[in-house]
């Protein structure tokens, strides 16, 4: 199985609303770390909703690890560890509490608290009840709550809302990890763009219930005019090889820039210009301003 | 993989840790009881005859339940539904729950059972507490002996059940509006109104229409005061509102579209 989640044209709409989702299609591959973006209000938290079958689909087909949710998402929520618009937590217990009711449910060996309680850097609270905890640490804890079943699938609507910089950087390489090592396909929801795009492998970005770009990170990037710069002692020969490979390139004084290509291009790149006798200096891949294409994404006028 | 039903009972019981349930079980199985003993030591002289009573459970039992099956009962059976099926609304549970291979069906039947549960601890609290009233006195005061009755322990165990079931539509109506309804503070005004309702219509001929004092109208049968007629037995119309309230409740909660 490739794809881990899979929507094909879904719409949905609260009553009689406009369409909070309209004609949606994602392709989330496995294994990847999924960034789903958009600005608040954007449709990403009903999209979360339908994959998790908390919400009934209306129109569309939308797969998750291979199942088809029209009639029940209850035979593959087993594989989806979820956190849905901030974590659920009883105020009363403590974290190792918390852990327990959904080790009850889930059938899972204790030791699987301890392990999720050192991941998420919580084991030291103690019976410290949870309604005391701080925002950083509750959010850290419904991530626990996620993770404890070893899913296949995590699903995380802004995981990192409340996190201090040390807690999304620990955040962001546990999230890696878990991709890298596990194999675990990770979906992450936010609105803000930096703090995705040092975490995803893959991004979509949803604007007024629609999505307006996705891909792999390289994909956007290119999108967003990231460009590949080569500099070199004889640019004009440069664009004459480049040209040769089917890569539309510009000068720039003593270099020749191409859109941002992948590290197999590079190489192609670097090895027909020695061959050509081009002397290459540097190779620079340019930061695209990510920022600024997201903004024109989701402006009012970009729809 | 659905999960057991057994896990997702084990998974209810283990939140209600640390809640006010647990102690107001307790507190409510011995408030009457705990009342009925001091104003009994109020007058200890009254004590040693009455003790010597060969229906001295008998009396205490009847004393304790007056204000058990009227007030007690279906006030405390409000409150603790609501602070159950409050839970989830409180801590934002339902959508981590319902992102979890549990049935709807199964939920709703495990959090009823947990409501079940509570109930019978607190009528063997509240049989501790009776047995207490004819215990203390003679370990406190000298000149009162241990009552010469035995202690009867099955036949108030079962006409407890009796009146726990008596209580039951009263759970099921309100635990469907407490799963159903966000707001706690609707679904005890909507409990409180319907027992005045009901307390108010005992001796009326539309009483059996409103469950909520099926309880007293079977102690008050039993005592011999007058209530209102009946199509069918209490016990008939009790199961049968329950399952209805239940049935209709678990439906109403599994066909939600809108699960958290």
């Amino acid at each position: 199985m490739n794809t881990a989640i899979e929507f094909r044209d879904v719409s949905y709409r609260y009553r009689r609303t406009r369409p909070v989702l309209d004609g949606v299609d994602l392709a989330v591959p496995a294994s990847s770390v999924y960034g789903f973006l958009g600005p608040n209000g954007a449709g990403k938290t009903t999209t979360i909703r339908l994959m998790l079958g908390l919400l009934r689909p209306q129109s569309g087909r939308i797969q998750v690890l291979g199942h088809d949710l029209r009639r029940s998402a209850r035979p593959v929520l087993g594989r989806i560890g979820s956190l849905v618009e901030g974590p659920s937590l009883y105020g009363q217990l403590s974290a190792r509490e918390n852990l327990e009711c959904w080790r009850l449910v889930h059938g899972v060996s204790r030791a699987r608290i301890d392990a999720v309680l050192e991941l998420v850097d919580l084991a030291h609270t103690g019976r410290q009840p949870a309604r005391d905890f701080s925002l950083g640490m509750r959010q850290r804890l419904g991530v626990a709550v996620a993770l404890l079943h070893a899913p296949r699938l995590l699903v995380l609507d802004e995981p990192t809302n409340g996190l201090d910089p040390h807690g999304i950087v620990a955040m962001r390489q546990l999230l890696r990890r878990l991709a890298d090592n596990e194999g675990v396909t990770v979906f992450v929801s936010s609105h803000l763009l930096g703090e995705v795009e040092r975490l995803v492998t893959h991004l979509c970005v949803l604007h007024g219930g629609r999505v307006v770009e996705a891909g792999t990170m390289a994909t956007v990037a290119r999108a967003a005019g990231a460009r590949t710069r080569f500099t070199c002692d004889l640019p004009e020969r440069a664009l004459a090889v480049l040209a040769g490979l089917a890569l539309p390139a510009t000068r720039e004084a003593t270099a020749v820039c191409t859109a941002l290509l992948t590290p197999d291009q590079v190489a192609d790149v670097v090895r027909a210009l020695v061959k050509a006798d081009v002397g290459v200096h540097a190779i620079e891949a340019g930061h695209a301003d990510l920022e600024a294409h997201f903004h024109r994404l989701t402006t009012p006028t970009s729809t | 993989m659905t999960v057991p039903l057994h896990r997702t009972f084990a998974s209810e019981w283990f939140k209600g840790r640390r809640t006010v349930v647990g102690p107001l079980v307790v507190a409510g199985g011995l408030l009457v009881p705990a009342g009925l003993l001091l104003t009994r030591l109020r007058v200890p002289g009254t004590l040693p005859e009455l003790h010597a009573n060969d229906v001295f459970w008998e009396v205490t039992w009847n004393q304790a339940w007056e204000s058990i099956a009227v007030l007690l009962l279906p006030l405390g059976a409000i409150v603790l539904t609501a602070l159950v099926t409050h839970h989830e609304h409180r801590w934002q549970g339902w959508k981590q729950l319902h992102a979890t291979p549990q049935h709807p069906l199964a939920l709703y039947a495990a959090k009823f059972a947990v409501v079940m549960v509570r109930l019978l601890q607190s009528l063997v609290v509240l049989l501790v507490g009776i047995w207490a009233v004819g215990v203390l006195p003679a370990l406190l005061l000298p000149t009162v002996a241990m009552p010469t009755a035995p202690f009867p322990v099955w036949p108030f165990l079962v006409r407890g059940l009796e009146l726990l079931r008596d209580v039951l539509p009263l759970v099921a109506i309100q635990f469907a509006l407490g799963i159903l309804v966000r707001n706690v503070v609707v679904v005890i005004g909507v409990g409180l109104a319907a027992w005045v309702a009901a307390t108010v219509a005992i001796a009326t001929r539309v009483a059996w229409a409103i469950p909520y004092a099926y309880a007293a109208m079977d102690h008050l049968d039993e005592t011999g005061a007058r209530t209102g007629p009946t199509p069918a037995s209490l016990p008939v119309l009790a199961i049968s509102i329950t399952v209805g309230a239940f049935g209709l409740g678990a439906a109403l909660y599994a066909s939600r579209r809108d699960r958290g």
